[in-house]
This record gives C-alpha cells, structure tokens and sequence, in this order.
C-alpha cells in the first residue's frame, strides 16, 4: 500500500504562530511540506465553518495555533477559539469525520520549537488515524 | 469596479530562493491563472532597483492587484504597501508569500517539493488578491481635552504634564482633597523626600514647598478640578467621550477659602481625624492636615449640624452650607484612570481591631512623619508611652491564596524604610521584622536592607501562627513557625505591613466606563507586556496603582507614559482610522447581542432598532465577532466568511 501522506491545514495567529515559524525556517529547520499554512489576524476569527469548509475540501487534519493564555493581542480570542475547538471536536465525532482530526495549541511567538513539534505530532498522529473519511466517500474528487 | 489585473512578482533573493525554487515553472504555473496579466522576477525586491521595476510595472501594465512572492511579510510588507500607494492603487491590494521562509529555507535540500509548495501558495494568494477589497480612510474629529478619574500623585502628574501640552484637563477626584495616598506617607523611599512633597501641584513638576505655589491652583486655566466628585455615565469613543460627573457639596469654596481657621474654631462638634488613623482629633468642619491640596477646609457631612457658625465667621465668604449637588457634563478626548489603591483591612488578624497598640504600616508611617499627629514621636496607641520592642509582620493580606494572591510589591520597602528611620530615632528600640521574602522591587532599594542591617534591626523567616497578650507581660506573644521551629517573640507594638488592593469604586467605575477588570479587580490592560497601559476601550487609559501596587517612582513613569500615548492620540485634533474593520449586513443582523457580548474592546453595540452597529475608531480588527455572530451578519474585511474560505480552498487544492 502506498504510504498515506496526511494533507494538514494549519491557521497561525499572525501575532504569535507566524512570527513562531519565520523563525524556524531562519534556522532552516525543515518541517512537512504537507502542512499548509493560513495566516490571520486573531486565532478567534476562525469559526466552526472555516474549519469544516478546510475539512470539506480535503484536509485530513487542521491545527489552530494561537497566542499563549494571557498574551492575546485582542484580550481573549485565543480562549475563544479554544472553547470553539472543544465544541466543534464533539461535533466531529458525531458526524464520523473524528474529533482527533482537529487540534488547537497555544504558542508564544519565540517558541519555533515547541510549534514544529506540535505539527509532527499531529502529522504523525493523522497518518495513523487515516485519510479523511470524506475522500473515499466520493464527496469530492 | 474594473477586473482584475493581477501582477505576480517574484524575488530572488539574490539565490536564496532561486537556489531552491525552479523560478521558470512557477513563473510558467503562475501565467496560467486567470487575470494574472504580468509576471516577474527581479535579484532584490526590497532594493531600490527593485521597487523602482515595481512601480514601473504597476504603471506600464495598469495593474490593480499584486502578489508579492519573496520573503515573509513581517519583513518588507510596510515598504511595499507604499509603494502601491505612491503608484495610486489602494495599499490593501496587495499579498505576499513568504516563499523564502516558507518553501526555500525549510527545504533547500529539496527543490522538487519546495516548488511545488511555492506553486500552490502563489496560487493561493492570487485566488486570496482577487477577493481583496479597496479600504478607505475616515478622519474622526478629536476634543483636545482629557478626563482624568483620580488625585493622586499620577492623576496629578499626568493632568500637569497634558495641561503643558496644551490640553484641557478635567481632573476628577471623589474625596474633597487631592493627593492621594501620598499625603499620608511622611518620607518616601528610596529619596527620603517629604511624602507631601512628591505630590506635584499646578505648574511646577516637584514643589519642594508647598505653599509657594497655591495661587498657581486659580491661574492656570487649562487644569479644572473638581473635588467630591464622582463620573456617573460616560459614552462616546476615543476622540468624542461624553462624561457626566456628579458634583457633591463641599460647602467651602477652594478658590475663595485662604485656611485662616476661624471656621474651626467656632465649630462645636469635635471627632476623630480618620486621615491620622485616629490619632488626633478634628471638628467637623477642619483640614485633615497642613499639606493637604487645595489648602482649604473641609467639612464632614456626616457629623456636620448645619448650625450655620462657620457660615456667619468666615471672613471671606467661602463657606456655603445650602450648596447643592451638581452634575456636570464634559466632552473629552480621553480618559485616564488613576484611581490608586487602598490599605487592605486586616481586621481581625493578628488582634487588629481587638487591640490598639496592633497598627499598619500607614498608621506607622503617620506616626513617623515629623508633621503628623505626634510630631513624629513613637508612641504606643493604648498609652502614649515610647514602644520598646516592635514587631512588623510581612505580607499580612496579600501573597495568602486565600485572600489576595499576588505580592503587594511595596509593603517590604516601606516595611524597611520605617525600620530604618525608627532605629535611626531610637537605637534603643528593639525592631523585628517576621518575612516570608523580602522582596525589593525599586532599584534603589537595597540600601535599605543593608542599612537596616548595619542598624541592627532583626530579621526571622517565618509565618506568625498566633499574637496573643499577656496581660502579666503587658505585652505581646507572637508564636511563629520558622524553618519547621516554634517560636515566640515579644513585643509591645505590633506593625502589620498590609497588602494593597483597588480603590473602593474600582468596580463601579469599571461598569460606567465598561472596561475589563482582573481576576483581583485591579484595572485589567489590553497586553501585559506590550500595551500596559491601555485598557480594553480605545481612548481610555490606565495608570499608576490603579493597574497594581506601584511605587512612586514606577507610578509617575506610567503617568507620563500615558501622558505621551494621550498626546500621540490626540495631538492633532484628528483620529485616523483605516476601514480594514469589521462590518454589518443589516439583512442578516437579528439583534443578538453576540458581537456586543464578544467584541473585547466594546466597539460592536446594538442599536435600539436591534441592528448591530459598529464604531470604526474602536474596532481593533481581530474578527472575533465576525466568528461568533450565528447570522454571519458582522464580517471583518478582508477577512470575510468568503473571502477565508476561498483562501482553504485554494491552499487545500494540489
């Protein structure tokens, strides 16, 4: 069987998560090809239905990176986004897509480290979960 | 709106990313897309030679839309966003794609796949540049005035700083005397200075006299005080605030009143003067001490009888005991909170309350000031007699989980600067301090430890279990516990160095000005680190100990902090505001509140009509309330429902 490689989607607060992997690659440390990357201006401007849509077309993992507790840039979108995570994880449980399939850390903007590992461990962790269940279901091509 | 021309420049990086990335199949890739009219690569973007091909190509191929893929945003993304401007397309066209960080340096062993990184993120932001909206600017006019909510020595200082800058300052003080917490210290650390002579007044930065300068209070005309008041209801935004302030009574007036005492003398009812924590004795009209700002008397509601003696002696008129409350309304520009703290009540622990010779530091420090109720003799409250053993107890209501947990930050200094001025005084008096840490904050500080050392004032480690009095002694036992011992200590006097917590109407005022508090209802900041100052609201400020317990040096650092941030704000009479912020459908708004609830800055209010609306100078651009509204009626621009979902899509697609 051709080895499955997982198609992940990762949305970085601009404030911490972006600056967090500049600095990795200024150490030209490098990370899967596979996880794209979406800038924006908050973690708590993603809603459910980003995240669905990302699911929807054929991400097999999405990982939200915010600013750590505390250090919010607008106070507490990053609290936000997570209480969304952990209900929406529920929600993808219930309709088989898998609540695994979607996590949220939170990062200060020097921890390039700690932010490249949390993406290999989702890479991993999706490898073993398996393609998105949509895929094979035909619902998109 | 005319179609799209999207231009497509790519950088070398001078190899960096051309070492990597096969620049001619991305360039063949990205000439396929639809509406990609132009495509170039070019050594250095970010050179002038470079930006001059920029400009000239937006020119030459009237390009409306440009991708920019080099290195990441945070790097160049202001220089290139004025060039747009100087070529007259709107900044806000404009993507860049950190290809270098994101494709070439991550695998630069690899330049198969960081190509076809590169491709599907240029894609990406093609399909993001053709979604982008042109955005606009507003000009909100802004008053040249500023509220400050609080006398002490921030409010002050701030108020006198804007006042030289050219604003108009209301200053809000709800006790009938300025001064705050200041007037009361006796000597401040780490100077020593006269407590009373830290509180700047009017013109001057640091009076060293006070009384020089009191005609300076009726001059100058850009500071208006107004004592015993109170702010009752604010509206409005940075720029256009509308304050009503409630005008309590003082009955004297402060511009009229010259303290010659007369009032004073004639007033038949006698109490205790809290302002020396009863240690001295006052009428009820009286001034709680010579310092006090503005140099007037004051008369005490509560035990006042309105006999009208006062009324007829006064020989300038100044006293009006029929005035009546008032309430005033103001149109400022901003607002400052310098609301300061307030001693922890320690009732109850350690026998405060129940004996009286139990006493704070801020009692202590009353006592110590050569003006104060004693002249500054040491004294045992109960009998008047010199103290020969006294013991401090640290951290009393505050670094306990239980009731505050979070260090007071000062009390240790104040803790060390009384111990030092008493053994300097009396050699003879025996002084003990019982810490937990002695933790010294200011940078002058130290002094104080090792003087206290040289000085021979004690120090036990340790948690005070139990103060008892023994009446056979007459006088205390302390038992405490130290490094797993039992022990007892004596002592005639018992200093308690309390905590400090937010000023009584902290809470109140939060509700009317409808700004954040934190979890220990000190006023809460935006950003611990990088917006300390600013609280949740545009336009409104924070201060001083109102923000946490501050020393006075730390304190008037933040009142001009302020000062300039207010003044940067303000200064020129306009707010700028660019319309990159979120906007409402009104078809789709059902009146929820959820934005109103969600927006951390208060910018989204729903009308009476029960259409969200928001305020475009409050709006920080963060887009919680676009995620949070289950109508999808509110949106941030450019980072719209749409406009995000095309950009999954487009990444997501192979």
């Amino acid at each position: 069987m051709k080895k499955f490689k997982p198609l992940i989607l990762a949305f970085l607060c601009e404030n911490s998560a972006y600056r967090a992997i500049d600095v990795a690659s200024m150490r030209k440390v490098s990370y899967l090809e596979s996880i794209r990357v979406i800038k924006v201006p908050c973690s708590g401007r993603i809603s459910s239905t980003h995240i669905l849509q990302a699911f929807s077309n054929g991400a097999d993992g999405v990982i939200i990176f915010g600013c750590l507790k505390g250090g919010c840039n607008y106070v507490d979108g990053n609290l936000r986004a997570q209480l969304r995570v952990k209900k929406l994880k529920k929600i993808l449980d219930i309709i088989g897509l898998g609540g695994e399939r979607l996590e949220m850390h939170l990062v200060g903007f020097c921890e390039a480290g700690k932010i490249l590992e949390c993406m290999n461990n989702f890479y991993m962790k999706i490898r073993e979960i398996g393609p998105n269940p949509l895929k094979s279901k035909g619902v998109f091509k | 709106m005319s179609a799209a021309r999207i231009g497509v420049f790519i950088c070398k990086c001078g190899g960096e990313i051309s070492n990597t990335i096969d620049l001619g199949s991305l360039k063949e890739h990205v000439k396929k897309i639809p509406n990609v009219v132009y495509v170039e690569e070019h050594d250095f973007l970010c050179f002038n030679e470079g930006q001059e091909a920029l400009k000239k190509a937006i020119r030459e191929h009237r390009l409306n839309r440009i991708v920019i893929a080099a290195c990441s945003p945070r790097l160049h993304e202001i220089a290139f966003r004025r060039i747009l401007s100087e070529e007259g397309v709107n900044p806000c066209m404009l993507e860049i794609v950190s290809i270098r960080e994101q494709c070439a340096w991550p695998y630069s062993d690899n330049p198969s796949k960081a190509t076809e990184k590169a491709k599907n993120m240029v894609k990406a932001a093609i399909l993001r540049v053709k979604t982008l909206e042109e955005i606009g600017e507003v000009t909100v006019p802004a008053k040249l005035s500023v509220l400050v909510i609080g006398g002490g020595i921030a409010g002050i200082t701030a108020a006198l700083k804007l006042a030289d800058y050219g604003f108009q300052v209301y200053l809000v003080e709800k006790e009938a005397t300025l001064g705050g917490k200041g007037l009361q210290l006796g000597t401040v650390f780490p100077t020593e200075d006269c407590g009373v002579c830290m509180v700047p007044y009017k013109l001057e930065r640091h009076r060293k006299c006070l009384f020089k300068y009191v005609e300076l209070v009726l001059t100058n005309p850009r500071t208006k005080i107004f004592t015993k008041s109170i702010v009752e209801h604010v509206e409005g935004y940075l720029g256009n605030f509308k304050v009503i302030v409630r005008k309590n009574p003082t009955y004297v007036d402060f511009e009229k009143c010259v303290a010659c005492g007369v009032c004073e003398e004639v007033c038949p009812i006698e109490v205790s003067n809290e302002f020396d924590f009863g240690l001295s004795k006052r009428k009820a009209i009286y001034m709680p001490s010579p310092h006090i700002l503005p140099r007037t008397y004051i008369i005490d509601e509560e035990n006042c009888s309105k006999c009208g003696e006062c009324e007829k002696v006064c020989p300038f008129n100044a006293i009006n005991l029929n005035e009546k409350l008032e309430r005033i309304e103001l149109n400022v520009g901003a607002i400052i909170l310098t609301t300061g703290f307030r001693e922890f009540n320690p009732k109850n622990m350690y026998g405060y309350g129940i004996y009286p010779d139990v006493i704070t530091q801020l009692m202590l420090a009353r006592m110590l000031d050569l003006s104060g109720p004693t002249g500054g003799r040491l004294v045992r409250v109960s009998d008047g007699e010199k103290p020969s053993k006294i013991v401090m107890i640290q951290c009393v209501g505050s670094r306990d989980p239980k009731i505050n947990p979070y260090c007071s930050s000062i009390c240790c200094s104040i803790a060390l600067k009384h111990a030092r001025s008493i053994k300097e005084r009396h050699p003879e008096i025996d002084v003990t301090i019982v810490y937990k840490d002695i933790r010294l904050m200011g940078k002058y500080d130290e002094k104080y430890l090792m003087e206290c050392e040289r000085l021979g004032v004690n120090f036990v480690k340790g948690e005070v279990i139990d103060v008892k009095w023994d009446p056979e002694l007459k006088r205390f036992r302390i038992k405490l516990e130290s490094f797993g011992e039992r022990k007892c200590l004596l002592a005639d006097l018992i200093v308690l160095s309390t905590g400090f917590i937010p000023s009584a109407n902290a809470i109140e005022l939060a509700e009317v000005l409808d700004i954040s508090l934190r979890r220990d209802k000190f006023f809460a900041s935006t950003h611990p680190k990088f917006a300390p100052l600013e609280t949740n609201v545009s336009g409104i400020f924070v201060c001083g100990a109102a923000q946490g317990p501050t020393d006075i040096s730390e304190t008037i650092n933040q009142a001009l902090a302020v000062v300039s941030k207010v003044a940067k704000v303000l200064g020129k009479g306009e707010v700028r505001v660019k319309l990159s912020k979120a906007v409402v459908n009104e078809n789709y708004c059902i009146g929820c509140r959820v934005c109103e609830i969600s927006c951390p800055f208060n910018a989204a209010k729903v009308s009476v009509q029960g259409i969200s609306n928001v305020v475009e100078v409050m709006c920080k651009e963060c887009g919680i309330c676009a995620a949070e509204c289950p109508a999808e009626a509110i949106q941030l621009v450019n980072y719209r429902d749409e406009q995000l979902n095309e950009i999954i899509k487009g990444v997501l697609s192979s």
